[in-house]
């Protein structure tokens, strides 16, 4: 009767363990795919400066969006940003970046532009890049909300206090995507 | 990309040639079994009748192997024989359209047996049989012409209506190499066969496809078909650094229904599980006992349904579709989904419905690698139809395969590969 109940205590303790394990396996799951949008969402202020560059050369800076641009990519590599404050500037200068790939069209001569293709490319790449990261994370935070809400791991996450994150929603500019895309042809 | 009428109109003339020289053939082909039946039984009736000629019969026969070992025929004889053993009989269809010569070769070769027992009995006989057997030749020679023909004048125009800058080597096949190289399959390979091989551009994309036939040994005696059917390869339009494997989901059924008891039956009505086994142990057991049990269970349940689900380098993707037909690996999960886009997530679908077995994906190497099984042999002449048919046929299945890179939409070069 004692052996039997010792047993059963160490078969639990041995599923704690391993429930425990996987939490946190699966909360560093979710901040390892966060961190990967960051770097592309990076590559991606990166490309800016070269594509204001290229683009005023033929638009003239006077051009209202590509001073918002600037202004929107200086304020997003600011430190103090909330993550939703963050999130929000990045749907901006995704907006901003549909307004230049629509105000280009005006201009034959920078279409037909080396660097300016080049640097479309790199954006294009760019962009189905953070969607493929976003993807990434949203599988994460899936796998992490369920392990925090199903029984019995749900206690378990009482305990370490886990709350439910966030999914990345869809930015109505990234559908929009294929069809600006298609325009570049 | 022209229809087929179009094209039929083109090859007009080539294929009523071909066609009246098949029908020709097929009529030779005809006479020859029939004689070759009447031939077998007669020897039968008068072996039978002529106990002394079955004696000589017997010496004739070591005769026969000592011949048929000199002409290097044993393993083919054995090859053929396992073939039927083996009773696979798309295998033997696939095999003894190919190997067509050996069975001429093989009945030459019994003719000629014939032959050194008939010497024996009827002089007369053994003359007509001669005659036969070079006529027999003959119509082998003929036979590999109509094979040959249909495929460097038939096919050969048949495969530039669908692209100026393809190129047809009937004889050449994908090599080794790249068939490894897609990490679809793993060596070592006892055959590796092929033929059929198309190399060239549609417009940006160059692709390479061709007919493979491989097999690898499996224990003593044994051996398994690794892989038949069309072999794609394209250049992808993305550049990518790691390998993605999309392939046909293999459950094992056993482990599909567990999975299936313990999500649907078991946990949506866990509740009526734990009072059902609450109140069982409660007769039999006191209470802590069965509240026990039951945490026991249902910690078991949690971790049974992580080990199941978690392995190594699978992806879930949002396609539900895509998730039933296959199960996808790959080396990093952001790459895996910068790939497999949710577009061509569908059109993959859309692909697979067109095929009748399950194709097998891979992205390597800046490639994709498409693995399309087929249970017969492609892009064959067919001595018993209709050129026009066969024509049919392979128009469509080139439609088929030079149809993919539309179909996955590889000419869009929009990203960082030109």
């Amino acid at each position: 009767m004692g052996l039997f109940i010792f047993i059963v205590i160490i078969a639990i303790g041995i599923l704690v363990v391993l429930m425990y394990n996987s939490l946190i396996a699966k909360k560093n799951g979710v901040e390892n795919t966060y961190g990967s949008i960051e770097v592309m969402l990076k590559k991606r202020y990166d490309l800016i400066p070269n594509l204001v560059d290229v683009v005023k050369e033929y638009m003239g800076y006077e051009n209202e969006i590509l001073k918002e641009i600037t202004e929107l990519r200086t304020q997003v590599l600011k430190n103090d940003l909330s993550q939703n404050e963050k999130v929000e500037l990045n749907n901006e200068i995704s907006n901003k970046l549909g307004g230049i790939k629509v105000a280009v069209e005006a201009y034959p001569e920078l279409k037909a532009n080396e660097n300016f293709l080049n640097l479309q490319r790199n954006l294009n790449e760019v962009e189905s890049q953070i969607a493929a990261a976003r993807r990434t994370y949203n599988t994460a935070v899936t796998d992490y909300n369920n392990a925090i809400e199903m029984f019995p791991s749900n206690i378990l996450a009482g305990f370490l206090k886990y709350q439910r994150k966030e999914l990345f929603q869809v930015n109505s500019m990234e559908r929009e995507e294929i069809r600006i895309n298609n325009l570049f042809e | 990309m022209n229809s087929f009428e179009i094209i039929f109109q083109e090859l007009q003339e080539q294929v009523n040639t071909l066609e009246s020289f098949r029908k020709k053939l097929l009529i030779k082909y005809w006479f020859i079994r029939v004689i070759s039946y009447l031939i077998v039984f007669y020897i039968a009736y008068i072996s039978i009748d002529n106990i002394v000629g079955m004696v000589e019969i017997i010496n004739t026969i070591e005769d026969l192997i000592v011949i048929v070992k000199k002409m290097g025929l044993v393993s083919i004889i054995e090859r053929m024989i396992s073939l039927f053993k083996s009773g696979n009989l798309a295998l033997i269809l696939g095999n003894i359209i190919i190997p067509f010569w050996i069975y001429i070769s093989l009945f030459f070769v019994f003719i000629f047996a014939i032959r050194l027992v008939l010497y024996y009995t009827c002089k007369a006989l053994d003359i007509i049989i001669v005659y036969f057997s070079k006529w027999v030749l003959k119509y082998d020679l003929e036979y590999q012409k109509f094979y040959k023909d249909y495929k460097e004048k038939i096919m050969t125009k048949l495969i530039s209506f669908f692209g100026e800058e393809l190129n047809y080597f009937p004889d050449k096949k994908i090599k080794k190499d790249f068939f490894l190289e897609s990490n679809l399959y793993d060596g070592p390979f006892v055959r590796y066969k092929g033929d059929d091989y198309v190399e060239g551009y549609i417009d940006k994309t160059k692709i390479i496809f061709s007919e493979l036939n491989v097999w690898k040994k499996v224990d003593k005696n044994g051996e398994t078909k690794v892989f038949q059917g069309l072999f794609f390869i394209a250049d992808f339009n993305k550049q990518f650094s790691h390998k993605t494997i999309v392939r046909e989901k293999n459950v094992f059924k056993m482990s599909k229904l567990l999975n299936f008891i313990l999500d649907r039956i078991i946990y949506k009505y866990r509740v009526y599980l734990y009072i059902i086994i609450f109140m069982v142990t409660k007769y039999n057991f006191d209470l802590i006992h069965s509240i026990v049990i039951i945490i026991a269970l249902v910690t078991l349940w949690t971790i049974l349904k992580m080990l199941i689900g978690t392995r190594l380098g699978k992806a879930e993707l949002e396609n539900k579709d895509f998730e039933d037909l296959y199960d996808v690996y790959g080396d990093d999960q952001q790459e895996i989904r910068y790939l497999l886009t949710p577009s061509l997530m569908e059109k993959l679908v859309d692909l697979q419905l067109k095929t009748k077995y399950n194709i097998n994906i891979s992205f390597v190497k800046s490639k994709i690698f498409i693995a399309i099984p087929f249970a017969e042999a492609l892009f064959e002449a067919n001595l018993f139809e209709s050129i026009n048919k066969t024509l049919k046929i392979h128009y469509q299945l080139l439609e088929l395969v030079i149809g993919i890179v539309e179909e996955l939409d590889l000419n869009t070069r929009i990203w960082t590969k030109k």
